[in-house]
């Protein structure tokens, strides 16, 4: 009992600093292009940036999407 | 040659004439880069019950050819565009006005733009791929 609470504080710490440290990623990424790039082709970049990212993103949903649904059929046939 | 040829095979599976026509190579020197490219497991030989012999990327080939295909496309698309911001090359001298940029300036515009580029590419062919 008292092993799973831990476990479960420790996860949302872990997902606390893994959101904290993404953020500032990304930010820290804006900066550089700010200064490296300049005002007149950083957003250029800063899109590259965000297609990056969503591509990304809507590659990891569709794992986790395709593993869910594999997961139930095969829950299914049992 | 043999990225080529791994390029070629990403289409669709192909025999060792399609290759050679399309690669304008001739069909020995083809066949010696299958044989290695077979050799690294990249590669296999499929025989479906009619003379033809075709050549297929196994998992392992397939996945290399993506990370070639992707990283040949970031290199030219970051180098056009960090060339254009930066103006260090002829062409971004070009494309836009002359000023004093140093190399480091020109790196890591490089950089930036290949690795955003990359993902963007290497990802979209991922996610679009049969599954």
């Amino acid at each position: 009992m008292f092993e799973d609470v831990v476990k479960k504080v420790l996860i949302i710490i872990a997902l606390v600093m893994l959101i904290v440290s993404v953020t500032g990623l990304y930010m820290a990424l804006n900066a550089v292009i700010d200064v490296f790039i300049g005002y007149k082709y950083a957003p250029i970049y800063k899109v590259l940036l965000n297609l990056a990212i969503l591509v990304l993103a809507i590659y990891v949903l569709k794992i986790l999407i395709y593993e869910r649904r594999d997961t139930e059929s095969s829950a299914g046939k049992e | 040659m043999r990225e080529e040829i791994l390029k070629a095979l990403l289409e669709r599976n192909k025999t060792l004439s399609e290759l050679s026509k399309e690669l304008d190579l001739t069909k020995p020197s083809v066949y010696y880069h299958l044989k290695r490219l077979s050799a690294e497991g990249l590669v296999r030989r499929l025989k479906n019950g009619n003379k033809f012999v075709y050549y297929a990327l196994t998992e392992k080939g397939r996945e290399f050819a993506k990370l070639i295909v992707s990283s040949l496309i970031s290199c030219l698309l970051s180098y056009a565009i960090a060339s254009g911001v930066k103006n260090e090359t002829p062409v971004g001298r070009c494309i836009g006005y002359v000023g004093y940029v140093t190399s480091s300036d020109f790196s890591v515009a490089y950089i930036l733009a290949f690795v955003f580029i990359f993902i963007t590419i290497y990802f979209t062919i991922k996610l679009f791929e049969k599954t």
